[in-house]
């Protein structure tokens, strides 16, 4: 049981803070100690060497422009490493800027492209109107629902083979056009959900954290954790309409 | 007399017992013949006043001794003298200043002779007897009247305070009516709240009459004229012309000696930006401080005290710091749980004001708390977020004490809390205002 170990890499903490997308390791490291689970954290930034066989979850949040630009440098010199581990059904949770950054480019307002790493045939064009506010859809794989906040000008559009992660109920999700949010694919999950996501969606953080083990060929551990608040505030967001 | 009671942190005792032994005390204290002694009365704002006045000076390059905040009777002035003599009773210092409770004025200045004394306001909250206030008026007149040199510096937008009875010179600070119009005029994020202050019925202290305002800034200060006998408020020597506020700070232009001046404070609300104009009036009135270190005092004022507020919660105290974003709320609780038997309550909405997205929550470091074994009280709309954003920085589920309803929040901790144990609360903007409508905070000014 003690031998239960998963490696994550968190991807430019120093750069993408502003939304409080940390909140989602925060989670993944306490459900993953409440079943003994051993998570260590690596932190990965500018110019640091990724060891892509060491990590089980990789974790990427979002920035404002001017930190994205910098982290879409940064991204082509690790871009290789990345697309074969997703590829290889790593886990990747990536949300707002990170999860642009796996499509083909992001187009900023003054017309500048991003590059991405090109792993997903998605592409992100930078809308006029900024979408921001509470978002409340529900998760195609399971039917559950997922609740958060998005903050992002970027319309994001999937290509015909890519699934999406979610049905907007509330929001306007990738695009605020096709009413979906997100993007699913092997073992990577995209979004725009803020807020943090994976607290108030613990069902959520619990299939991340069940997925990397099962990569592994480990079984995730039968512990029921506490889940009273994460429901209650689930179910307060859910009721958010602004 | 005095070396025997130089000691300790106390803030009240060693004065007490000094002052039982021997009454006018206050007269072996050996002063410098330069230094200047401030005093600094009024219903409100005193201590910020206080703390913001010696930062100036401090950042002026002067000795400075100061009460602690809210040691503001005879046993506490004692106390703070004491600690700043030597054996001989003699105070190096280049300024005294003193937080003097209204009440104890008339005593302080019957033995010592302050070269200013600084009336910031009377303010009278709703429980409150009527009458009290004139009681205090007039106690306060008294005390001036003991000192014919002594200079004033006096609110303007107070009537009671301007028009307070003496032959004293008088230096006057207020706000320019147009004042708030950069501050107040963004309808969308809320600050006009700040206006929904509880009006208080304000007459002529000459002829009863009412007052007519043009403007009021915060309660019943303003710029005001008499219906019956045409008293006005008197001109003014240090006018803050125009005020900008954001989350954080305040930015302010003072106008005085026909020079426009610009500064800003690290603290939000009217109330601070009377008590920061209060602190220069009195420091550029005793002393030959430069705008650049006014500045510098401004900024190391909210360094070191953060944004706190004390406030009165039924009869006790307690302090007020609001929280608002990730950089702020980390350096809030890095402070307050160095303080021993410190409490928390924290609120947080999710209004326009306070920012719509509470993801912030999960940028600051609330882990600090991790070690503090006592039940924290959690509030506001999105008190779930909190609780869970608590639970997550491994704080103890049992120890999250959830309820949505401020009031009833408030009065449950204050209630449950021992008396040995001094309650902080972190509201988000408009949590605090909403404490401010309901009149949790009987005086946050």
């Amino acid at each position: 049981m003690n031998n239960l170990t998963l490696e994550l890499a968190y991807l430019y903490p120093k750069l993408l803070n502003i939304y409080g997308d940390r909140g989602n390791v925060l989670t993944l490291l306490f459900r993953c100690k409440a079943r003994g689970i051993n998570l260590n954290v690596s932190t990965i930034g500018l110019g640091d060497r990724l060891d892509h066989a060491k990590f089980d979850i990789y974790f990427i949040g979002g920035g404002q422009d001017q930190q994205q630009i910098l982290v879409s440098n940064d991204l082509q010199t690790k871009k290789e490493g990345l697309v074969s581990a997703i590829e290889n059904k790593t886990i990747f949770l990536t949300v707002c800027g990170g999860y642009q950054l796996l499509g083909k480019y992001y187009k900023t307002h003054d017309g500048t492209e991003l590059k991405g790493i090109e792993a997903l045939d998605l592409f992100t064009v930078a809308g006029s109107k900024r979408m921001i506010g509470n978002v409340l859809c529900k998760e195609l794989e399971s039917g559950k629902t997922l609740v958060g906040f998005e903050n992002h000008s970027g319309k994001t559009y999937l290509a015909k083979s890519l699934t999406p992660l979610a049905k907007v109920l509330r929001g306007n999700g990738n695009n605020s056009e096709d009413g979906f949010e997100g993007v699913r694919y092997k073992n990577v999950f995209g979004t725009y959900l803020h807020g943090s996501l994976l607290p108030k969606n613990s069902h959520l953080a619990d299939k991340i954290i069940r997925l990397a083990l099962e990569k592994k060929g480990l079984q995730m551990p039968d512990l029921k954790v506490d889940d009273t608040f994460e429901m209650l505030a689930h179910k307060k967001a859910e009721q958010l309409s602004y | 007399m005095i070396s025997v009671f130089h000691l300790g942190q106390a803030s009240n005792f060693p004065g007490k017992i000094a002052l039982f032994i021997k009454k006018d005390l206050i007269q072996d204290f050996k002063l410098n013949e330069k230094s200047k002694i401030i005093l600094i009365t009024g219903t409100n704002g005193k201590s910020t006043t206080t703390g913001i006045l010696a930062n100036i000076l401090k950042a002026s390059g002067k000795k400075v001794i100061y009460n602690k905040s809210g040691a503001n009777l005879l046993s506490g002035i004692i106390t703070a003298l004491c600690s700043g003599s030597n054996i001989f009773g003699h105070l190096k210092y280049d300024y005294i200043i003193l937080e003097v409770d209204e009440a104890t004025l008339p005593l302080l200045t019957s033995q010592i002779k302050p070269d200013l004394i600084a009336v910031t306001n009377f303010f009278r909250d709703q429980l409150d007897r009527f009458g009290e206030l004139d009681t205090t008026v007039n106690l306060i007149k008294k005390g001036i009247s003991n000192n014919k040199n002594t200079t004033l510096v006096l609110n303007a937008d107070d009537v009671r305070a301007a028009f307070i009875d003496s032959e004293n010179k008088k230096i006057f600070y207020g706000f320019s009516t147009n004042a708030a119009k950069g501050a107040f005029n963004n309808e969308s994020n809320g600050n006009n709240l700040w206006q929904e202050n509880p009006e208080e019925i304000t007459t002529c202290p000459k002829c009863g009459s009412s007052l007519i305002f043009s403007n009021k800034f915060l309660a019943h200060l303003g710029d005001y004229k008499c219906s019956g006998c045409g008293l006005k408020r008197p001109e003014v020597n240090f006018l803050v012309s125009l005020f900008k506020t954001d989350s954080l700070s305040t930015y302010f232009d003072i106008t005085f000696d026909g020079h426009k001046n610009n500064f800003f404070i690290s603290l939000i609300g009217v109330f601070n930006l009377y008590n920061a104009l209060c602190a220069i009036t009195i420091a550029k009135t005793v002393s030959n401080t430069t705008n650049v270190q006014v500045q510098k005092g401004l900024q190391s004022y909210s360094t070191i005290f953060g944004r706190g507020e004390k406030i009165d919660l039924k009869n006790r105290p307690a302090w007020i710091y609001l929280i608002k974003n990730p950089t702020g709320t980390t350096e809030v609780l890095k402070t307050l749980t160095q303080i021993p038997n410190a409490r928390f309550l924290i609120a947080i909405n999710d209004d326009f004001a306070d920012g719509r997205d509470v993801s912030w929550l999960w940028d600051a470091q609330f882990d600090i708390l991790s070690s503090h074994k006592k039940e924290i009280y959690i509030s506001g709309k999105r008190a779930l977020d909190m609780a869970l954003r608590l639970k997550y920085a491994d704080i103890n589920s049992s120890q999250i004490k959830v309820n949505e309803n401020i009031t009833s929040t408030i009065t449950n901790a204050s209630k449950s809390i021992s008396q040995d144990e001094t309650l902080f609360i972190l509201p988000t903007y408009t949590a605090l205002l909403e404490m401010q409508r309901k009149g949790l905070c009987k005086s946050i000014i």
